[in-house]
């Protein structure tokens, strides 16, 4: 009968022996290859946060524990701090298992604020590759681990010298050529970082804290760069466009500058500056949020209720002292009347309130959307948000693959993110025109330089004109107040959805109109009554 | 006389009507001053007004316990005590009601009903182990010490403890079992004395019911 076969005894001396020989292997062969983000990777492997490297980009972030499970934080590992991330999770031959993410998120002031994520992972033969957004916070700590089961496979942790909240600047090249060194006068305060085709995402999520990507690969991936420019991201083509193979070039449409969602596709060496004015739509969204998305009811007026309540002692105390028994029974019964009544008068209609805010950035036939909920709760409680939500002032919460929970105090608000997508354009802007694309029509419609215009009839045209500055319902006026100075003239913005105030929409395509040439087409124009009274810039009133 | 005529006259009495009185126009400020005005939206009354009422009520548990017993009043004006005790609870609930309503605590509806008439039967429980205690010579004065004495000692116990176990003030705030059922062991003093029993003379200390 075979005998198991079993493990030879190992001396402790020489198990230790063995585990520095192989450290000391994997990080000859890592430095050796000479790769800053996969310096990184070595470094978390055994168990320890990288550290910036002279000169060249901050080393990456990867766990790998025997090749089993690796984590990949951030595009080339490179994660951008008050900004979208994306996290890789990469497993092979791992049953189903949970990444766990925590977070401080607090400062010397605040104390530690903790933020605790945790995904499902799927399980299976071979690599199963995972990638959702995350909004990292600029953070104290960050450490991950990988369970299965009831062991971890794979960890690393970050300290706060790695929170850094420059933006990136991905070099699309293949690996061995320098990177560019010129890059610093268009691209100000952004960190160089390599990337290859298969480091970027496809969705526009990941790229929240990518200001650009030069692009000098022969074969980039379309799809990763249409996400980039969507995001905001400015795709620079810096060699010939014969040079590039696939469906790449197709971005341009044939120009030298395409606006794409809220960035763009351009050509250019790796020190031009992009020919597109870039907006930021995550600037876009917290001006927007400075009206609040909800109000707290109202309460019931305190004379009313003080004079209510003085009235109702008095009468019980003469029921009481003259009633007798008569009136002590009646007293009773006028308690639980009066009980009844002032907890019907005084009672809220609902305990929490939510309101939402999406404000699009309209490039070509695309738009990038980005979304705020506000949640107001009256009594302590949990107050749940979508997955991958996270909330505009850091704090405490904790959050799954199916949802944000985040612990509030009785009568206060929360503002969260969530992730922006790429949507499509409900207009588009040609030959200074503004064309409908979409079943509802577009109102409150205003160009930067030229006042309000008309709304768009559904598939309609609008062909705006100059007009004297107009007047919107009060939360319009306060949203474009708000707006407007962030933006270049010519930008053009209109609302979809907001008379309900329940799914309001802000479209914004920037710099969209030719102010100049709109002027000269038609001239001044008086518009109906609404848009002949200025822009108010006081007395704006949110919905209640 | 019935049951009901006899309470009326019990609220009646000046001690229970005073309390009474002084109970609602303290509830009243109270509600005054917590309910939000002017621009104020946050309607945070609830959060003192509870508090105060069920302290106030434990205070008037324990010394009408303390009353009742010092004074022998017997099981007849202990029983009408109560009573009036517990219309003192229902008359000034509509006060409470409005501030919930308002302040939209997150609390059980049946906690904030159940913990006043805990507090009141546990403190009128212990009130009257105490007027038992100090009963004879200087027994007024004894339980006028006694009193916040009892109050002092649940605070620190409170305290030292770190949970709401025996302090009427945060018990109001926040669903305790262990206050409740500690409420329930305080009430059995009362109901040890009130309860009718076989062999015993009903008519036992009849001389101390306008006590």
């Amino acid at each position: 009968m075979p005998r198991p076969l079993a493990n030879p005894p190992v001396a402790p001396w020489q198990s230790l022996t063995c585990r520095l020989l192989r450290a000391l292997l994997i990080v000859s062969t890592y430095l050796a290859a000479g790769v800053g983000p996969t310096v990184g990777a070595a470094q978390a492997a055994l168990g320890g946060a990288g550290t910036p490297t002279e000169g060249g980009p901050i080393p990456g972030v990867r766990a790998d524990a025997e090749a089993r499970a690796q984590v990949t934080i951030g595009i080339g590992g490179e994660v951008v701090a008050g900004a979208w991330n994306p996290v890789r999770v990469s497993t092979r031959d791992l049953p189903a298992s949970t990444l766990v993410l925590s977070l401080d998120v607090g400062t010397l002031k605040s104390g530690e604020v903790p933020v605790d994520i945790e995904y499902a992972l799927p399980g299976g033969g071979g690599v199963v590759v995972s990638e959702r957004p995350l909004f990292i916070p600029p953070f104290r700590s960050l450490s991950w681990r990988i369970r299965s089961a009831d062991r971890v496979v794979a960890s690393g942790s970050l300290s706060s010298r790695r929170s850094d909240e420059r933006r990136v600047l991905l070099v699309l090249q293949e690996p061995g050529r320098p990177l560019p060194t010129d890059t610093s006068a268009v691209w100000p305060s952004t960190r160089a970082v390599e990337v290859g085709p298969s480091d970027l995402p496809s969705d526009p999520a990941a790229y929240g804290g990518v200001a650009g990507v030069l692009v000098s690969h022969p074969s980039p991936p379309a799809e990763g760069l249409l996400a980039a420019a969507v995001a905001g991201a400015q795709v620079v083509f810096t060699e010939p466009l014969t040079f590039y193979s696939g469906a790449a070039t197709g971005l341009l449409e044939g120009r030298t500058s395409n606006r794409l969602g809220a960035g763009s596709a351009s050509t250019g060496g790796a020190g031009s500056e992009p020919t597109s004015s870039a907006v930021d739509s995550a600037s876009l969204l917290s001006a927007a949020l400075g009206q609040p998305l909800v109000r707290l009811p109202s309460p019931a007026p305190r004379r009313v209720i003080v004079l209510a309540a003085l009235a109702y002692l008095v009468v019980v105390a003469l029921m009481l002292r003259f009633g007798g028994a008569q009136g002590t029974s009646a007293a009773l019964l006028l308690a639980l009347l009066c009980g009844v009544a002032a907890w019907s008068y005084a009672r809220p209609s609902a305990p929490q309130f939510e309101g939402r805010l999406a404000v699009g950035i309209v490039g070509g036939e695309l738009a990038l959307m980005t979304e705020a909920v506000e949640q107001a709760t009256l009594p302590r409680a949990t107050l749940p948000f979508p997955a991958s939500a996270s909330p505009f002032v850091p704090q405490e919460y904790s959050a799954t693959e199916g949802g944000v929970d985040i612990p509030t105090a009785a009568w206060r608000q929360v503002v969260v993110r969530l992730p922006p997508r790429a949507v499509t354009a409900p207009f588009t802007v040609q030959d200074n025109a503004i064309r409908s694309r979409i079943g509802e029509g577009l109102s409150n419609s205003y160009v930067v330089g030229l006042g309000s215009q008309l709304d768009t009839p559904p598939g309609g045209l609008m062909r705006p004109v100059a007009s004297e500055e107009g007047v919107f319902s009060p939360r319009t006026e306060a949203l474009y107040l708000s707006l407007v100075p962030l933006l270049p003239s010519g930008s053009v913005l209109t609302t979809t959805g907001c008379a309900t105030h329940d799914d309001c929409t802000i479209w914004i395509a920037p710099a969209a109109i030719d102010v100049a040439a709109a002027r000269a087409a038609a001239g001044a124009v008086r518009l109906p009554a609404r848009s002949r009274i200025p822009l108010r810039s006081t007395g704006p009133e949110a919905p209640s | 006389m019935n049951r009901f005529a006899g309470l009326s006259e019990r609220l009646r009495s000046p001690d229970i009507a005073q309390a009474t009185l002084l109970l609602g126009l303290i509830l009243l400020a109270v509600l005054a001053v917590g309910w939000p005005g002017g621009d104020s939206r946050v309607n945070d009354s609830w959060s003192i007004l509870a508090p105060v009422r069920n302290a106030a009520l434990a205070l008037l548990g324990a010394g009408f316990g303390a009353q009742q017993a010092v004074r022998r009043a017997g099981r007849q004006g202990a029983q009408l005590t109560l009573l009036a005790l517990v219309a003192v609870v229902v008359l000034t609930w509509p006060l409470e009601l409005a501030a919930q309503a308002g302040s939209y605590p997150a609390l059980p509806w049946y906690w904030t009903a159940v913990v006043p008439l805990l507090t009141l039967s546990g403190f009128f429980g212990a009130g009257t182990l105490l007027g038992t205690a100090v009963r004879g010579p200087y027994a007024g004065l004894l339980a006028v010490v006694a009193i916040p004495a009892l109050f002092a000692l649940l605070v620190w116990f409170d305290l030292a403890m770190g949970r709401s176990l025996a302090n009427p003030w945060t018990a109001a705030g926040a669903v305790s079992l262990p206050y409740a059922l500690l409420m329930l062991a305080m009430t059995l003093p009362w109901v040890w004395i009130l309860l009718p029993r076989r062999g015993r003379d009903p008519r036992r200390g009849r001389e101390g019911d306008d006590a």
